[in-house]
């Protein structure tokens, strides 16, 4: 039974030096090729070299999303699975025509090689965190996906050392490029809909989920399932095959009798994300009520409302949004489809003309950041404010009373316990 | 009611920036929150000889409802390769010195993963007091326990701390220097923030010239250059002009996260002077600073020369530009580089600024064929509100800016005006008009 987390040299980063790049640059996709003096083909120079971390069933649509790019070379896939490195394999090299793609079941082997420039990471949310600071760390761009983090200290420092490292962070918050949700949240931004009021996000599910400390099973060999590896920054407990569902171990982690975090972290990190774009990406609500007839209420610094509410929605999909001011509202969801208090709103266009999916947008937003170094629509200070709202929301649930929260010092006022749940020990050897 | 100063909220690495977190807090500690009653029941659990499920639960409820009487049951569990991590999980958040006289004291027993964890949660903490046995693991045989103490020290940054790394940047193991250079850089940031710039350069550059991987030394230069403040401008144009992709880019990113307007005259300069596939993307950045961007240098770097630089400049004035693009843009959105073309009639469809439409509007008596066509397709695509001038257009000689008005109607025209439309339908000066307005009509604004 392994019950310490792999004692691996410490070889990594160092390999990182040497750049195969040199001075080359890699020219922005607005830029045909025929500008470069090319026939339409992308030159390798000028190509995304990616690797995979924890490539499952999300992160298998977001993989598809990778390879349709032209100017992405995929190259390798991590996974504790080596079921699953197989399965990315065979994805990966039927669509080149290849043999070439590598697999891995330590993530950092990946993180090693000069070649990668940015990686996808899609493990469950109980890695997000650790995974993008230690790609940070050994210098890649990355694509992550939500919940980013599992509590508001996590999502500090995911803003701070994405800074500190200057690497380019997309969470896998793909709203933010959907056209119809993108149009939605400008009309609150910019004034159309009057000052704005309130803003309503579905967390899709209030309640805690377990995943805590299971009846031991037996633990299959470690390159069949790495269950150390698995853990990683969780602590230790034994195996048990419940818990390999990665998509819901240790969500929003941190609380007691509530490892998973429960659902305000599942679509929260889409819908608080939406409401904070909505309000202009500014600092987290400051207040946050017990939860109440299926709502939970939360107050920004200026007074707007940020609502998060099982139901009461208008049919339009999963993931659904509403923003309301003084003057109109709007509303919107996964069907693409928008329902407003106005047609003027629309200044001239159609619902069917804004559009919505797919969800390439965001994959490709990404890599134009990665070559021009600009900031993506999911970037890391956007990620953290939607989280630390979520994880807010969460402690208030949990103790199941108002919580404030301190956006200067990040704290929650006078608030002992709340603020011991702002962060949790990681497992060794792990650290943020 | 004891009061205790919190000196270790986690996100001890956030120094500066737009969270402005302020790292070190001190807040009243109402003895009372804790439930005394909570913690004797899961000190019981600790106590008795349940199962190390219970045990871990007693563990993760004690990070809430413990203080310090509940530190020597949890130090005890830290030996416990299954335990430890859920007794760091409560001796992390327990605030006062017990918790951090427990990890300290585990340091001096403990081996390989186990005391590495128990650094890391020293260094989440924040103790001072433990820099000195932090520092005697820098020497460490085990690399990892040797970098975990690394970036612990970074972690406190206080001025012991500093001491200690730097001793060691030059000579440590390669394995450990990375570490080394972290924690020199987390020092150097936590240094900047408080306002001690001088030092924090002289720690970044130091880390900028050691034998570190190059991951760190783009760390160090992007706190050196934003820490000398307005002097870093030399060596953010030098990083700049660097022969390492990952130093260019990391200039293209530091540069829209520089203050003043200094730095947007340089790069003005710069552009004219740089290699074509750099200028492209300099542009991009420039264009991310709206408020100082010199955008008579975009403008002109989208008149002529290199097409990779015309076609980012032209898509960069979708960002920045204004009424003052306008000729430029309809010039080269009539030319004859198809690519160019394309991308200056999206921009100009887009562009910004206030004036923009009524400069649209004005052009439109006075606009040549060509020009008449593409600015009433921009009439449209902007939705201006110019029934008046483009009904003239529709006794224009030419078809196509006949074509471009109607559609333009189609666009703009309000339910009020709308017979105007309905009559081109029905009876238009130019028969082969029929079938175009016929298509023109839209949902009326």
């Amino acid at each position: 039974m392994s019950n310490q987390a792999t004692n691996i040299p410490r070889r990594r980063f160092l390999q990182t030096a040497a750049s195969a790049a040199g001075a080359a640059v890699m020219a922005p996709m607005f830029i045909p090729a025929s500008a470069l003096g090319r026939d339409g083909s992308v030159a390798p120079s000028e190509r995304v070299v990616v690797g995979g971390i924890g490539i499952g069933r999300r992160g298998g649509y977001d993989l598809g999303c990778f390879l349709e790019q032209k100017d992405v070379q995929f190259v390798a896939v991590a996974d504790i699975k080596r079921k699953r490195q197989g399965e990315v394999k065979a994805i990966v090299d039927k669509h080149y025509g290849t043999d070439s793609c590598e697999t891995y079941r330590d993530f950092r082997d990946v993180l090693d090689r000069s070649d990668i420039d940015a990686v996808l990471i899609a493990t469950g949310p109980n890695w997000h965190a650790t995974a993008a600071m230690t790609a940070a760390k050994a210098g890649k761009d990355m694509y992550c996906e939500k919940p980013v983090t599992k509590n508001i200290s996590q999502s500090l420092i995911l803003a701070e050392t994405m800074r500190r490292t200057g690497r380019v962070f997309q969470a896998g918050t793909q709203r933010r490029n959907l056209p119809h949700f993108a149009f939605a949240c400008e009309l609150a931004r910019t004034g159309k809909l009057g000052k704005l009021q309130k803003v309503y996000a579905h967390p899709a599910g209030m309640q805690a989920l377990m995943s805590g400390w299971l009846v031991p099973e037996t633990e299959p060999e470690q390159d069949v399932v790495d269950w150390n590896m698995y853990l990683g920054p969780a602590a230790w407990r034994p195996y048990n095959a419940k818990l390999l569902d990665g998509f819901n171990f240790e969500k929003g982690g941190g609380f007691v009798g509530a490892f998973n975090g429960g659902g305000v972290l599942e679509w929260g990190s889409h819908c608080v994300d939406l409401c904070q774009w909505a309000v202009g990406d500014c600092p987290p609500p400051v207040e946050y009520d017990a939860p109440k007839d299926g709502q939970l209420v939360a107050r920004y610094e200026n007074g707007t409302e940020l609502i998060f509410r099982e139901t009461g929605w208008i049919p339009l999909g999963s993931c659904p949004v509403r923003f309301e001011g003084e003057d109109g509202w709007v509303e919107a969801g996964d069907s693409g489809k928008l329902v407003l208090s106005s047609p003027e709103l629309l200044a001239g266009r159609k619902v069917e003309e804004i559009g919505g999916y797919p969800a390439t947008f965001h994959v490709r937003d990404f890599l134009d950041c990665v070559k021009t170094r600009a900031q993506t629509k999911g970037n890391a200070d956007a990620a953290c404010n939607a989280h630390i709202a979520c994880h807010a929301a969460n402690i208030a649930l949990l103790l199941d009373r108002q919580v404030k929260y301190d956006n200067a010092t990040h704290s929650f006022l006078n608030d002992e316990q709340a603020n011991r749940l702002r962060s949790e020990a990681l497992r060794e050897p792990w650290r943020l | 009611m004891t009061r205790l100063t919190i000196q270790r909220f986690t996100c001890s690495t956030i120094v500066c920036g737009a969270l402005a977190m302020a790292a070190v807090s001190t807040f009243a500690f109402d003895g009372a929150t804790t439930s005394p009653e909570k913690e004797h029941e899961f000190l019981a659990v600790l106590r008795s000889d349940a199962q190390g499920a219970e045990k871990a639960m007693a563990c993760k409820n004690l990070a809430i409802y413990g203080s310090s009487d509940a530190v020597p049951d949890l130090a005890k569990l830290l030996p416990d390769p299954q335990l430890s991590s859920w007794a760091r999980i409560a001796l992390e958040a327990i605030p006062g010195d017990a918790s951090d006289a427990a990890l300290r004291k585990a340091v001096d027993t403990l081996e390989g993963q186990l005391l590495v964890g128990t650094i890391n949660s020293i260094g989440v903490r924040r103790d001072a007091l433990a820099v000195e046995a932090l520092t005697g693991k820098l020497q460490h045989a085990d690399h990892e326990v040797a970098s975990a103490a690394a970036v612990a020290l970074g972690q406190i940054a206080n001025d012991a701390a500093v001491k200690s790394l730097r001793a060691v940047l030059t000579g440590s193991n390669a394995t450990v220097r990375s570490a080394v250079a972290e924690g020199c850089v987390l020092c150097a940031e936590r240094l900047a923030s408080d306002g001690h710039a001088k030092v924090a350069t002289e720690i970044y550059d130091e880390v900028r010239k050691s034998d570190v991987p190059l991951q760190r030394i783009i760390e160090a230069t992007r706190g050196s250059i934003l820490a000398r403040g307005q002097d870093g401008i030399p060596l953010l144009m030098e990083t700049f002009q660097s022969d390492e992709r990952k130093l260019i880019q990391l200039a293209l990113g530091t540069v829209r996260e520089f203050p003043g307007n200094e730095i947007d005259k340089v790069l003005a300069t710069e552009l004219s002077q740089t290699t074509p596939e750099r200028a492209a993307l300099l542009i991009q950045a420039m264009a991310d600073r709206p408020e100082t961007v010199v955008l008579s240098a975009i403008l002109h770097a989208a008149e002529e020369g290199d097409k990779q630089v015309r076609l980012s400049a032209v898509e960069a004035l979708r960002r920045v530009g204004d009424d003052s693009c306008l000729a430029t843009l309809l010039k080269i959105a009539s030319g004859d580089d198809s690519d160019l073309a394309e991308k200056a009639r999206t921009t100009l469809a887009r562009l910004p600024g206030q004036r923009v439409d009524a400069s649209i509007v004005a052009m439109l008596p006075k606009a040549d064929e060509s020009n008449h066509a593409l600015l009433l397709q921009l009439v449209g695509e902007r939705r201006i509100d110019a029934v008046p001038e483009v009904m003239k257009a529709l006794d224009s000689s030419a078809a196509s800016v006949r074509t471009a008005a109607l559609v333009a109607l189609g666009e703009t025209v309000s339910l009020d005006k709308l017979p105007v439309l309905i009559s081109q339908m029905v009876a238009p000066k130019h028969a082969e008009d029929a079938a175009v307005a016929q298509q023109a009509p839209r949902r009326p604004a």
